[in-house]
């Protein structure tokens, strides 16, 4: 009540006196304990006063630790903590934005939170918002405000203010509250409180975005050292000399490594253009001087120059050079920095790997021609064994057609056998040899694989029954067998597998098992199984049961690819070879004791009948008349051969006549007429091929007289130079008299 | 013989603030036989305890929530405030119970102080702490003193908030309490502690008579429901009132006999209202009998200054020369911040720091602002409110 009213009270006359003077004293006593009140209310201001000035003294505080900090993890946990110590709110939260301007998952850093605390997914849309909003402002929340309220958030009072980068982009949102659990022990802030949030909102801008600065600076400052370690580790590792050449100022900065490389240290040599120009070796001089001229003349992309440099103890270093020049915007060359590299070792190993390659290639050559003399041994001694034993045979067969008592019958057929076994020797001898030099060539001509294993089985059943065993073929009717293949070469392989079968089994059985696999429209599929009852193979042995002259199980009298009765032991070994080149692989399975079994599956191109006939009518006639006519000039130089072929024509009624070399032969052609002649090729003086060439040049019917060469030469290179040389057909020495005979016929049936 | 280790911090993290204080106090010996510590309320009082125990296993601890803390550091009052004493030495009890109230505080109080003389029978002086809200502080003294007997010195502090009124806090190692209390027994024979409080308050006009009591609780003064009568005298709403708003401006003065007035230094004891029921009642300190005459009082700041250099004057002539080895410290919440600037308070913990400061450096001091403060007056054990009271610890 103020004065006045009391001064009227007190002169109030009706009043008593000490009812008057109580009510003053009362209201004395009320103006006394009005003025505490007023008086705490001042005390109140000046504590809020003192608040404020004391949260500036804190933000210059967190100033000072904010520069300090060593991470931004560290900056993020100062901050929230710095919500709190300024402004004595209950929680503090420090939330970053992403690159797209809206907040992170989860606050960087919080303070104060306790468990139970709200969650952060229920305030990050609804904080994303409201920056939005707000854009530039700080966001001012008191525990009365609607948006509060309408959010549902636990908040009683929020402080949020967003960190902007200059630019103008979120960097950061502080956000300073109370929660409804803890707002009766704490002092929300006025709005005019709010100044120094937003004072240390700037301040926290202003050090995040500095810190991102310093971040990138740092981290570049970090990538440039690291850099300048790894080049430095690489330089010494490498030992590459530097040379930075100012054109200009005509100095030069030469690296210790530089200078290293030809035996300086570094004091030893001055840095000077001249102390490379004095070094170089007076053959590179020229070329030299003209690279690092052209290069300054902007007429080279990069300077690189292999040239030689004077080394300390007086030898030549190898120097690869290379560099390029710096220049100015007018294409001036002001720098000029490179690289030296002492390619020395390297240029020793070159010479060395030249050496080697050098005797590498003499070896090749060596080797070759090794192999090349060995190939011609092999065919020479081929030839020279099938001419005598053309002799041989020849007379044997001859001798069969005599009168023999039962005893030389039989002697004779043992003799022939034992030739034809000798024969067979050579003949694997050969194969083997071009196996080896990677001559051995597959045909392609049509067959049919149901005659061709009809055909084998045919010739070998009488050895399985000469040891008392059976043989067995299991073959299905297939109505289509035709195939494209080299049919020799399979009889070769079947014949060879059946063969040791039935030699290494002495009870029970062998089988040949061909089946048709799944084929292509172009191809058909065919596996073969050879298994047999015999002695079996040991697993030791399997392992090496492809090698040539392998002996394998031979020790304990197993089953060998080197027969130690007959046999070379390269039958397995060619037709492997054989098998391989054809697309296939033999492979085998045995039990020792129980038996073995080959396998192997090939897949064939398909052939028609209709080309099998193209090709079948090129074959001979197997009958032969009982009675042949006709002249036939027999040439060969030796005396055995002309007999044995005189000796099994003229039987058939064939007048021969021979002659004893190339030349003797032309000149008869030329006097008379011959319906054939058998020609050998290899003969001194005028040889068959060259006796062939003059025959078809010869005027007349003479020219076309079919020849037939007859040759111990069973390659295919020397039959091929018969054909080139004019002759008409070949057979091989030594010679079956049905051969020769069914051969003869076909021509003079011609004729 | 019990060595003494004080720290103080104002730092936002709770455990980083004990292991400062730690370090601070203790250096990198941590070894210590108990922690008694005080915080502001913004700490987390269950994490504090457990930091100090993680940091120290098997130690005690004893600890309060406060208004703010004094240390030997200075002076503060935020929401983030730690103050510890590590002591030690093996002459040491530590007893605590728990659920005391206005109604049951004599019994607690025996209870506590029989497990304390368990412990250690030659206790010379309690370091007593309680909540500062609902509990009759006289009868904890006596329940103490029917153990120990009334030679025994007591002193210490009640808990509070930050001037809530609400809630408040003690720890006992790992336990945090709302209405407990705890005890620390001192048995070091070397040691001795010398009391005082002072206040500098002025009673003021007419008294207002408590006309209806029930132990601590006031019912009706003059006749009318208490906090009706109590706030129409201090001209605050009777409804939006609450004690924060009282506290401040409404110390209740009861009169002193003469013989304490002069010791005193004034003639009255003041009482704080730390809560009030929605009837009306008010929870007053200590029992309280109907017909007492209670003043409502105002601050003199030169009074509370004279005051306060008087209690130490006495206090430094009864040292004789002596420096304590360690200072407690119980200011009343309603004399920080409340009443004074930073520069006056702080200015006034100079002032009771300085006569007790060795070559200005300031003994180990564990000081807060709490709702309640013990010191003897006229050598008996007695509880003040509104009151500086000192705790200087002395080595005979």
């Amino acid at each position: 009540m103020p004065f006045t009213a009391v001064d009227r009270m007190a002169d109030n006359e009706e009043m008593p006196a000490l009812e008057a003077l109580k009510q003053r004293y009362e209201e004395l006593q009320r103006r006394v304990t009005r003025f505490s009140v007023v008086e705490q209310e001042l005390i109140d201001t000046r504590n809020r006063l003192d608040c404020e000035l004391g949260r500036f003294g804190r933000i210059h505080a967190f100033s000072t630790q904010a520069l300090q900090a060593t991470s931004d993890e560290a900056f993020a946990i100062l901050v929230a903590d710095a919500l709190l110590d300024v402004f004595e709110l209950e929680v503090g939260l420090f939330w970053l934005f992403d690159e797209q301007g809206h907040l992170l998952p989860e606050p960087v850093a919080s303070s104060g939170f306790r468990a139970g605390h709200v969650s952060f997914a229920s305030i990050r849309s609804w904080l994303d918002s409201r920056i939005t909003v707000q854009q530039e402002k700080s966001c001012f929340f008191a525990a009365e405000s609607v948006e509060l309220q309408q959010a549902g958030l636990d908040f009683t009072h929020m402080l949020a203010g967003c960190c902007r980068h200059p630019s103008g982009k979120p960097l950061a949102l502080l956000i300073t509250g109370i929660t409804k659990a803890a707002a009766d022990f704490h002092e929300a802030l006025s709005e005019n409180e709010a100044q120094s949030f937003r004072v240390f909102t700037s301040q926290v801008a202003a050090f995040y975005a500095n810190r991102a600065s310093a971040a990138i600076i740092q981290t570049q400052m970090i990538d440039l050292h690291e850099s300048e370690e790894r080049l430095t580790l690489a330089v010494k590792g490498s030992e590459i000399g530097f040379w930075d050449w100012f054109v200009d100022e005509g100095t030069i900065v030469l690296s210790h490594e530089w200078k290293a490389m030809l035996g300086y240290r570094d004091e030893e040599i001055v840095d000077n253009p001249e102390a490379w120009h004095s070094r170089i070796h007076p053959e590179d001089m020229e070329r030299s001087l003209q690279f690092v001229a052209d290069h300054i003349a902007g007429m080279t992309e990069t300077y690189e120059n292999l040239h030689r440099l004077r080394h300390k103890d007086g030898y030549y270093v190898w120097i690869m050079a290379r560099g390029r020049a710096l220049r100015d915007e007018k294409g001036q060359a002001r720098r000029f920095v490179g690289t030296h590299l002492d390619i020395s070792r390297q240029k020793a190993l070159e010479e060395r790997l030249r050496e080697a390659e050098e005797l590498q290639r003499q070896a090749r050559q060596q080797a070759e021609s090794a192999s090349q003399a060995k190939s011609i041994f092999v065919a020479s001694m081929s030839h020279e064994i099938r001419t005598p034993m053309n002799g041989v045979i020849g007379m044997l067969q001859l001798l069969q057609d005599t009168t023999l008592s039962p005893a030389q019958s039989s002697l004779v057929t043992i003799a022939e056998q034992s030739a034809t076994a000798l024969l067979n020797i050579i003949g694997d001898i050969l194969d083997i040899s071009k196996v080896e030099a990677g001559r051995v060539e597959i045909q392609q001509k049509p067959f049919d694989l149901q005659v061709l294993v009809k055909n084998v089985i045919e010739l070998m059943c009488h050895r399985a029954e000469a040891k008392g065993i059976l043989l067995e073929c299991h073959m299905p009717e297939q109505r289509e067998c035709i195939v494209l293949g080299d049919e020799g070469r399979l009889r070769q392989v079947l014949i060879n597998l059946i063969g040791n079968a039935i030699k290494f089994t002495d009870r029970g059985s062998v089988k040949l098992l061909v089946e048709k696999g799944r084929g292509t429209i172009h191809r058909h599929s065919f596996s073969f199984r050879i298994t047999d009852t015999g002695i079996g193979i040991s697993s030791q042995a399997l392992e090496h049961l492809f090698e040539p002259f392998n002996q394998g199980d031979a020790h304990d009298n197993g089953r060998t690819n080197t027969c130690t009765n007959t046999g070379t032991g390269l039958g397995l070994a060619i037709s492997q070879s054989i098998v391989r080149l054809m697309g296939g692989d033999i492979t085998v399975t045995s039990v020792k004791g129980v038996g073995a079994e080959f396998r192997f599956v090939l897949t064939l191109p398909r052939a028609s009948y209709s080309k099998l006939a193209l090709f079948a009518a090129n074959d001979l006639p197997t009958s032969i008349p009982e009675r042949l006519t006709g002249r036939v000039l027999v040439v060969d130089d030796s005396q055995t051969s002309r007999t044995v072929a005189q000796l099994m024509m003229e039987p058939a009624g064939l007048t021969v006549d021979l002659a004893c070399d190339g030349m003797e032969a032309v000149s008869k052609v030329k006097k008379g007429h011959y319906d054939a002649i058998l020609m050998d090729c290899q003969m001194p003086g005028m040889d068959g091929y060259e006796a062939t060439r003059r025959i078809r040049k010869l005027p007349g019917k003479r020219s076309r007289v079919p020849i037939i060469a007859l040759t111990a030469n069973v390659e295919t290179g020397f039959i091929a130079e018969c054909y080139a040389s004019g002759m008409s057909d070949h057979l091989s020495k030594p010679v079956q008299k049905s051969s020769l005979l069914a051969k003869i016929s076909h021509y003079l049936a011609e004729s | 013989m019990l060595e003494f280790f004080s720290a103080s911090t104002r730092m936002v993290n709770s455990r980083h603030a004990i292991l400062e204080c730690l370090e601070a106090a203790l250096g990198s010996n941590k070894k210590c036989d108990l922690v008694m510590l005080h915080a502001s309320i913004g700490h987390d009082y269950q994490t504090l305890a457990n930091e100090v125990r993680r940091q120290i296993p098997g130690v005690r601890v004893v600890g309060a929530s406060c208004c703010g803390i004094v240390g030997s550091e200075g002076v503060s009052e935020s929401m983030k405030d730690v103050a510890l004493m590590a002591i030690r030495g093996p002459e040491l009890a530590v007893a605590h119970v728990d659920g005391i109230n206005g109604h049951n505080s004599f019994e607690k109080a025996v209870e506590l102080a029989q497990q304390l003389k368990a412990q250690q029978p030659g206790i010379t002086m309690i370091h007593f702490l309680a909540s500062g809200i609902d509990i009759a502080n006289d009868r904890a003294i006596a329940g103490i003193e029917s153990v120990f007997g009334t030679q025994v010195t007591i002193f210490g502090a009640t808990s509070s908030d930050n001037m809530r009124g609400l809630v408040s806090y003690q720890i006992v190692d790992d336990q945090v309490f709302e209405h407990g209390a705890w005890a620390v027994g001192f048995a070091d024979l070397s040691l001795e502690v010398d009391t005082q409080a002072t206040h500098g308050f002025l009673a003021v006009g007419e008294p207002m008579v408590v006309t209806r009591a029930e132990g601590t609780r006031i019912l009706e003064l003059n006749g009318r429901p208490a906090w009706q009568e109590y706030t129409s005298r201090l001209g605050l709403d009777v409804e939006k009132a609450t004690c924060g708003d009282s506290i401040p401006v409404g110390a209740l003065a009861e009169e002193l006999p003469s013989a304490l007035a002069e010791e005193y230094g004034n003639p009255h004891i003041l009482r704080v209202v730390t809560k009030r029921d929605a009837d009306g009642t008010m929870h007053y300190a200590t029992t309280i009998c109907e017909g007492t005459r209670l003043w409502l009082t105002v601050r003199d700041e030169e009074r509370i200054f004279a005051d306060m250099d008087r209690m130490m004057a006495a206090m430094t002539e009864r040292a004789n020369g002596r420096r304590p080895v360690a200072v407690f410290h119980a200011d009343c919440l309603a004399r920080g911040r409340y009443l004074f600037d930073r520069v006056m308070k702080e200015e006034l913990v100079g002032r009771m720091q300085f006569p007790l400061s060795s070559d200005n450096v300031v003994p180990p001091w564990l000081g807060m602002y709490g709702f309640g403060e013990f010191a003897r007056l006229g050598g008996v054990n007695t509880y003040h409110n509104y009151t500086t009271a000192i705790y200087a610890v002395y080595r005979r």
